[in-house]
Parts: structure tokens; C-alpha cells; sequence
């Protein structure tokens, strides 16, 4: 793999005061390549939406802290970098999409305005070149009859017209990485395809890395390379995308799988992970899925698990993964 | 997944003023105004022992004094002490600040309930003119009906309760309206429970909470209302005291002394102070959600 | 746009008739003789039937009610019963000073909310957010008149600095007069509205747009004013037009301490007077503006909100 655009180090993030906070983000760390698509899934509450907001230095603080890692932008580390240096980073090099397209977008601005607004934030450009640059990516992300669409407002959008408008706002400055958190989660079926068809479009034309963040295997399957799979805050398996849908190597990863709907478990009861997520705070120094483990062993109680290579572009931490394949 | 929804905290779970007690005694600001507050009424309810001097009691030999030990805020133009009037205005402030809003609560919620319950006509009739009122600064209906009515003692407290009653209806229709699609109220009806039954059984209990915050936070604003009102010569007229007319005096004697119109207003804002810090403990325990801060 | 602005004028006009029907009940269905009101109670009976004869009292009520309606439309206010002038030229005369004192009041009140409000919301749990509450909580405890009589008596009677009553006369003097009423008046509500800023601000910072605005790279002062006050400015409007409202009568005793001839001082003596023309005419003016202002708010919302542009 040559060299990649963004590489999450040792990640962890606390909240809480000083002393008594709690780390709701432990050693995460991936990389992602130019043009490349990493899926991050989890259920919610498994710190995905933090990690990337934490990519993007957005974290609410207080209460939140990064507390140890690095997030370096083609060999840059972020996090050493002043905060009044990040404006110029978001949005420019990198650039996020939310879940929420209902509510991501200024109620009382313009859609051209919004999207203008962030091409002026970082390309030298006059009030014409922005108009025209804004009427392109209207048109790049399929809206049509952009010259009027230009001056409606968000409430005039249906949902699945929102999140396009959203991701020309991203893409208006060409960022090196797209962050996606759950970009399709509050659309309809359809428009859920279309855009996600539009953003494996954009990937292919302007070679951004994309990190895609969904509770939906359906969606990471569709579009992601590799596949991220985070628990209690933790990556506990990383892997290729076929990889993870053929040989999962983690019993919460194999959860997951067997409780998407499919024709094989048709008209059978869908599987669901015994238990639930614990809180934050009742986390042991064991394995995070002890309780909710079928194939929980007597060390996972008190021992956490490291990772384990299972292939070169795979591993997963796991003790029940037998030595034989580690 | 079992989601074991925690139960919401409930006003009759556990004693209203036992919550409330705790919950000033977290505060120690709050409770320093409920120790004022106390003392206010004290002072209030027990004036004529209290009071140094008889608060209409005017003497030519003593006229326009400083503070001193035997006045300790000074005398008016009239010769009258100072303090003792403002102990006597107490008296005044208070009852009217106090009774005003209570019968406010009593009419604004039967209209509210009314309308809210009931629909219709009723509720398009009440609900128009609640709105228009509502448009009105209580000071301007005040200076309305005051103007018709005149300035006796109940009169004022018409003045007062014509004035901040919309307020309650408001609040009222709304809450009202949200019981009224609840399935218990819904099942009642269907089980042909009739409807003074339901809103004495069901109806009340549950927007009362609501209603004694709003009431709460009244007091102040009807103790203020009152003053502007004695102020502007429109409530409590002389010689009998009250805040607001014991400044008007000093008005017209402010080249003699201004102690009267320092020490009325002192008197004014403390108790509005006061009022608000302990309306604001009471609504944070019983409506936590509109917290300010 | 225009239609949605012509339209809530129109709905305006059945308000108005509410507001004089009730201002209209309340004078004269209310308990209480108005020739007694207006004459005293020791009139003779051919006074009191005298002036119920000149003020039309004899009619039915709904003619009554009618030849109200009628005079206020033609703002044909009548004969003040003490002074030589008519109604209408009183309030000529008197309602330029109760609108210059809102005016000025209320520039003063936003200019000092609005920066304080953003403080204290972005500052939150800080010391300049605590000052804040803290002068809000003094600020709705001090009544109007309370701290206009102790402006009255610090800057004008003892220092000097600015005149002790009246409206003044040309330009300056008449700004140097309104100096202090309207300040009295202004940080009072800068008060009310600074708290209102912080919270409206508060809330909106909270929004999912407000974390699009930072992540494609807006500065946090472009972020906080662009997109965080735009959007509160809907609930400071209202706020605003309720402070202009409540300053609007909170000037009756501001002009009573400052002993300015505004419209407030002017209603305020025909009651203590029983100038009867004058004082239904003086709240026939002060509903006006009621309405007025909650119009006039109307249509702000439609120019900053463009949701109920498209309704």
C-alpha cells in the first residue's frame, strides 16, 4: 500500500473532569489510503462518531479530551497543531458529512450561500468564480436546476436532496479525506442507494479517501475496501471487506453478520446479540464483550485481548482465535 | 435488549416540600432570600408591634430629618417616620402582591381548563381574548382597569388579577390540552366518566405543578405591579403606606430628602429579589427543564 | 413575500377592533358611573346629566359603542374637559416625547444586550457569564421608576449633569433630557434581553448546523455570530418586541419621575383628573401601539425567517 493520507495512532478520548474521566475511546488506530473507502461499524455508543469528530478536532470541551494518539494528515499530526490552525484544515483537506440532513444544514441561510460559504472559507476565489463553482457541484451531486435552487433554503429540500447539498459542501474544496458519519441512516431505501452511488461516483473521479461510518454492514459492504469494526470504544477487528463478510473473526463481528436479514435465515427468527452495550463506566480491564460472548473463555474476564494477525490485512482481538490461524 | 426505562421522577413520589426543603438546602443563596423572605412577612403580619412610630403620625417639629437613632431611615416632609411607614407598606405590597396572583391562578385556570377542555366556541372565544391580553403589558391593563375601577384595596387585586390571569389561562389550555389526549384521560371519557369528574380527578392534579410555578414566579412580578401602580397614583393612595406611593411622596419632597424614595425602593426590589430566588428554587424542582443555567 | 406582509396588516384590523371593544367594555360596562368618574362624587345631578349628555352617555351602549368606534376612526377625540386644547392636539403635543424615549431606550437596551448576551453564552459557567445573571436577577427586581428616581437624584439633583424635568427644546436639549429616562429605561432591558441572547444563543450553538459551520472550517467568531446569532435572532425578536412593548408602558413612570410631557404623564394626569376624553383617547393610543408593534413583528419574522415565507 503506498503511503496513506490519514493514519489514526493509539487514539483515546476521555470525558469527563480531570482525574475522574473516563475513556470512552481506547487505542483506536487505522489508516486509510488516497481513494480508499474504510468502513467503521459498530452499534451505537461504540465511539465511532467520536473517533471522527475527533479527527476533525470537533470534540466538545470541555467535558471531552483527546488524552494520548496521534491523527496525522499525509505525515502531519493534527493534534500538535494550534486550534486556530484547524479552521484551515476542516472542510478543506478534510471534510465531514453528518447523519442528520434534516438538521445539518442553517435553516435560515441559503443552499448557495452554505455551499459558497465554505468554498470562500479556503479557495481564493471572487463572489463570480464562487457562484460558478457553486452551481458545478450543485450539479455534480445531481441537483437539478441549480441556478434556482441556488437561493432555496434547507426546508424546501426533501431529506435525500439535504445530505446531496451536504456532500457538495464537502466535496466544494476538494478534501483529501471525506469523513461520512451514517450518511444515508435517515433516508428513505432509495435515496439511500442514489447516494451512496453518488459518493462511490465522486470517489472514483476525484480519488478521495472516504471514511464511511455506519451501523448498517449492507451499506459498508457496498462501498467500503476495508472494514473497521469498533466495540466499548476499542477496534476489535480490521480487515478487508471480504474478509470480514466471509471468515469474521470476532464473535461480536459474527454477531453482527448473523443478525443482518438474509435469504438464508429467511422466515427464521433474526439473531440478536444476547445483553446489552455496557456503560462506560462498568467496563472491567477484560475483554469489553466478556458478558455477551459465546465463546467467552476464563482468561477474556480480567485480560484484554491484543490484536491478533489473522492475514496480513486482517487481525481481530480475540483470544478464542485458535493459535493455529494467528 | 431489555431497555429498563428509569422512572421519571414524579412530584407526589416523594413529598413535595420535602424536595423542595432538599433542594434549598443544596442552595445556601436561596436560602438566605427565604430567611429575608420570612423576615419580610414577619415584619409584615406583626407591623403594629414592630413599628417604632405610627406611620401617619405627621409632626411639624420633625420634618425632612436624617437618619438617626431615634428614626433610624429619617422622617418625610410630613414630619412621618420613615420606617415605620415602610414597615406599615409591607403590609400593603404584600397582601395585594400575594392575593392577586393566587385568584389570577384560580380564574386564569378555570377559563384555560374551560377552553382546553371542552373546545369549540368556548375555547376560540377565550383564546382570542387571552391572546389580545396577553399582547398587552400587565401595566397597561393595569392602568386600564385601575382607571375604571379606582384604588381601593380590591380593587387593586382586580386590577391585578385581570392583569396576570391570561397568563395562567395560557398555560392552563396548553397543559390541559396535552392531558387530554392522554390514554387515561382518553379512557375515561370512554368509559363515560363525566367530564367535572375527569378534570376534578385527572385534569387538575396534573397541571397544578405547572401552575404553582408560574404562580410562584407571579408574586414578584404582581409586588412590582403593585408599587408602579401606588407610584403612578393609580393604587394604595395616601396617607395609608405603601411602597410605590411612600416614592411618589418622596417625588414631590425630593429636595427635602431622598431617604424615603432609597429606603421604598431598597425595600421593593429586595422583596422582588427575594421572591424570584425562592420562585426559582421552587420551579427548578418542579419543572427542572426550564433551569437557567 | 409582499402578499404574506399585506396580509398579516390585514389581520391586524380585526385585532385592533378586539382591542377597542375590550378598551371600550372596560370603560364603560365596568361597575362605576363614568359622569360620577369623571365629575366626582359630589356633582350635582344636572352636572352629571349634563356631561352624560355632551359625552353621548344617554345613547344606547351599542351606539355608544358605534359613535366610539367611529370617533377613532376619524380620530375625532373630542374636548379635553380641562385643558383649552383638544384631545388630538394633547396627544400631538405629547406622544413625540413617549416615542423618542422608546426609540432611544430601546437602541440603548439592544446595543448593550446583544454583545453581553454572546459573552455570557460563549463564556458559559464563567465569571462573565455569572455578572451577567447576576444583573439580570437585580435588573427584574429594580422597579423602572425606583431606579430612575435614584438617577434622578445621583446625576441630576446632585451632580448636576443632566436637567432635573421637562422635554427640552431644540435638538440637543432635547437629547440632553432624554439621556438618563432612557437610560434608566435601556439597561433594564438590557437585562431581560442580555439573559434572552444567552439562552436563544445557548440553544442554537447546540444544533447540528452549528457543527457543519465548524466542520467545513468556519472561524469560531464567524461560526457563533454567521450562524449562531442569525438564527437566535428569532427569539431575541420576540423578545424585542415584547421589551419595546413593556418599555413602551414602563415610560408612563419614567416620565412621571423625569416630569416629562410624554403621553404617559399626559394619561396618568387625565385619571387622576378625570379628564375623561383624554384618558380614553390615551389608551385608545397605547392599544394602538400594542398592536402595532406585535404587527410590526409580524413582519420582521417574515424578512428573518424563511420558513413562513414558503408557508
Amino acid at each position: 500500500m503506498t503511503e496513506p493520507v490519514l493514519k489514526v495512532d493509539n487514539l483515546s478520548i476521555e470525558f469527563g473532569p480531570e482525574g475522574g474521566a473516563l475513556r470512552v475511546i481506547n487505542d483506536v488506530s487505522f489508516s486509510v489510503g488516497a481513494g480508499e473507502c474504510l468502513g467503521i461499524v459498530g452499534e451505537s455508543g461504540s465511539g465511532k462518531s467520536m473517533t471522527s469528530l475527533a479527527i476533525m478536532r470537533l470534540i466538545p470541551s470541555p467535558p471531552g479530551r483527546i488524552a494520548t494518539g496521534r491523527v496525522e494528515l499525509e505525515g502531519r499530526n493534527l493534534l500538535d497543531l494550534p486550534m486556530s490552525q484547524m479552521p484551515a484544515i476542516r472542510g478543506n483537506d478534510i471534510a465531514m458529512i453528518f447523519q442528520e440532513p434534516m438538521s445539518s444544514l442553517n435553516p435560515v441561510m441559503t443552499i448557495g450561500d452554505q455551499i459558497s460559504e465554505a468554498i470562500m472559507l479556503h479557495e481564493p476565489m471572487n463572489a463570480q468564480q464562487r457562484y460558478k463553482r457553486t452551481l458545478e457541484m450543485l450539479t455534480l451531486v445531481g441537483i437539478p436546476d441549480p441556478e434556482k435552487r441556488f437561493k432555496s433554503y434547507p426546508h424546501e429540500f426533501s431529506g435525500g436532496m439535504r445530505q446531496r447539498v451536504m456532500i457538495a459542501m464537502a466535496l466544494s474544496c476538494n478534501p483529501k479525506v471525506l469523513i461520512a458519519d451514517e450518511p444515508t441512516t435517515a433516508l428513505d431505501v432509495t435515496i439511500q442507494a442514489q447516494v451512496l452511488e453518488l459518493m462511490r461516483d465522486l470517489r472514483t473521479k476525484f480519488q478521495t479517501s472516504i471514511v464511511l461510518i455506519s451501523h448498517d454492514l449492507g451499506v459498508i459492504a457496498d462501498i467500503a475496501d476495508r472494514v473497521l469494526v469498533m466495540y466499548c470504544g476499542r477496534v476489535v477487528e480490521i480487515a478487508n471487506v471480504d474478509e470480514i463478510f466471509a471468515d469474521p473473526a470476532h464473535p461480536y463481528t459474527e454477531g453482527l453478520l448473523r443478525s443482518i436479514p438474509s435469504e438464508t435465515n429467511e422466515g427464521q427468527r433474526l439473531y440478536q446479540i444476547p445483553g446489552t452495550v455496557p456503560a462506560v463506566a462498568d467496563r472491567g480491564t477484560g475483554c469489553t464483550f466478556y458478558d455477551r460472548c459465546p465463546k467467552r473463555m476464563d482468561i477474556c474476564k480480567n485480560e484484554l485481548p491484543p490484536h491478533f494477525k489473522v492475514s496480513e490485512t486482517h487481525s481481530a482481538a480475540c483470544f478464542a482465535i485458535p493459535e493455529a490461524s494467528r | 435488549m431489555s431497555a429498563v426505562a428509569e422512572k421519571p421522577a414524579r412530584m407526589d413520589d416523594n413529598g413535595l416540600i420535602v424536595q423542595l426543603w432538599a433542594a434549598i438546602r443544596r442552595e445556601p443563596i436561596t436560602q438566605f432570600f427565604l430567611f429575608i423572605l420570612i423576615i419580610i412577612m414577619v415584619v409584615a403580619a406583626f407591623a403594629d408591634f414592630i413599628a417604632p412610630y405610627n406611620p401617619v403620625q405627621q409632626s411639624l417639629l420633625r420634618l425632612n430629618q436624617m437618619p438617626s437613632a431615634d428614626h433610624w431611615l429619617g422622617t418625610d416632609h410630613y414630619g412621618r417616620d420613615v420606617l415605620s411607614r415602610i414597615i406599615y407598606g409591607a403590609r400593603n405590597s404584600l397582601l395585594i402582591g400575594i392575593i392577586s396572583p393566587i385568584i389570577a391562578a384560580v380564574v386564569g385556570t378555570f377559563l384555560g381548563v374551560v377552553a382546553g377542555y371542552f373546545g369549540g366556541w368556548a375555547d376560540r372565544l377565550i383564546s382570542r381574548v387571552v391572546d389580545l391580553l396577553l399582547a398587552f403589558p400587565a401595566l397597561l391593563l393595569g392602568i386600564l382597569v385601575a382607571a375604571a375601577l379606582g384604588s381601593g384595596f380590591w380593587d387593586m387585586v382586580a386590577v391585578l388579577t385581570v392583569a396576570f390571569a391570561p397568563q395562567f389561562a395560557r398555560i392552563a389550555r396548553a397543559s390541559t390540552l396535552a392531558m387530554r389526549s392522554e390514554p387515561f384521560v382518553e379512557a375515561a371519557v370512554s368509559c363515560g366518566v363525566g367530564p367535572l369528574r375527569i378534570i376534578a380527578r385527572h385534569i387538575l392534579p396534573n397541571i397544578s405543578g405547572s401552575i404553582v410555578v408560574v404562580l410562584t414566579l407571579w408574586i414578584a412580578t404582581a409586588i412590582r405591579l403593585e408599587a408602579t401602580l401606588s407610584f403612578l397614583g393609580l393604587g394604595t393612595q395616601a396617607p395609608n403606606p405603601s411602597w410605590g406611593n411612600i416614592i411618589r411622596d418622596g417625588l414631590n419632597n425630593i429636595f427635602g430628602s431622598s431617604w424615603p424614595i432609597i429606603a421604598a425602593g431598597a425595600a421593593i426590589t429586595l422583596t422582588v429579589l427575594a421572591f424570584n430566588m425562592v420562585g426559582d428554587a421552587v420551579r427548578d424542582v418542579l419543572d427542572p427543564e426550564t433551569r437557567d443555567d | 413575500m409582499f402578499r404574506l406582509v399585506a396580509l398579516r396588516m390585514l389581520d391586524a384590523i380585526p385585532t385592533m377592533l378586539l382591542a377597542l371593544t375590550l378598551v371600550f367594555i372596560t370603560l364603560r360596562m365596568l361597575p362605576g358611573d363614568p359622569a360620577i368618574a369623571a365629575l366626582g362624587e359630589y356633582a350635582t345631578p344636572q352636572q352629571l346629566e349634563l356631561f352624560r349628555e355632551q359625552m353621548g352617555l344617554n345613547l344606547p351602549l351599542w351606539q355608544q359603542y358605534f359613535v366610539f368606534l367611529w370617533d377613532v376612526v376619524t380620530l375625532d377625540f373630542g374636548e379635553s374637559l380641562i385643558s383649552s386644547f383638544s384631545v388630538g392636539q394633547l396627544i400631538a403635543l405629547h406622544l413625540p416625547f413617549t416615542i423618542e424615549l422608546t426609540i432611544a431606550a430601546m437602541l440603548m437596551g439592544t446595543i448593550m444586550a446583544l454583545p453581553l448576551g454572546v459573552i455570557a453564552a460563549t463564556q458559559r459557567g464563567k465569571s462573565a457569564d455569572s455578572s451577567t445573571r447576576i444583573f439580570a436577577l437585580l435588573g427584574f427586581a429594580v422597579p423602572d421608576f425606583y431606579l430612575g428616581a435614584l438617577m434622578l437624584i445621583v446625576f441630576a439633583l446632585n451632580l448636576g449633569w443632566f436637567p432635573i424635568s421637562g422635554g427640552g427644546s431644540d435638538f440637543w436639549d432635547r437629547m440632553h433630557h432624554l439621556a438618563l429616562p432612557a437610560f434608566t429605561l435601556g439597561i433594564l432591558k438590557a437585562a431581560f434581553l442580555s439573559r434572552l441572547t444567552r439562552s436563544s444563543l445557548l440553544e442554537v450553538l447546540q444544533k447540528d448546523y452549528i457543527r457543519t459551520a465548524r466542520a467545513k472550517g468556519g472561524r469560531e467568531r464567524r461560526v457563533i455570530y454567521r450562524h449562531g446569532l442569525r438564527n437566535a435572532l428569532l427569539p431575541i425578536a420576540t423578545g424585542l418586541g415584547l421589551s419595546t412593548l413593556a418599555t413602551l408602558s414602563g415610560s408612563v413612570a419614567i416620565e412621571l419621575i423625569f416630569n416629562r410631557p410624554g403621553l404617559g404623564n399626559l394619561l396618568v394626569g387625565a385619571i387622576e383628573q378625570r379628564d375623561y376624553p383624554v384618558m380614553q383617547a390615551g389608551i385608545v393610543v397605547f392599544a394602538f401601539f400594542v398592536v402595532l408593534v406585535n404587527l410590526a413583528l409580524d413582519i420582521i419574522y417574515i424578512f428573518i425567517d424563511p420558513r413562513i415565507r414558503s408557508e
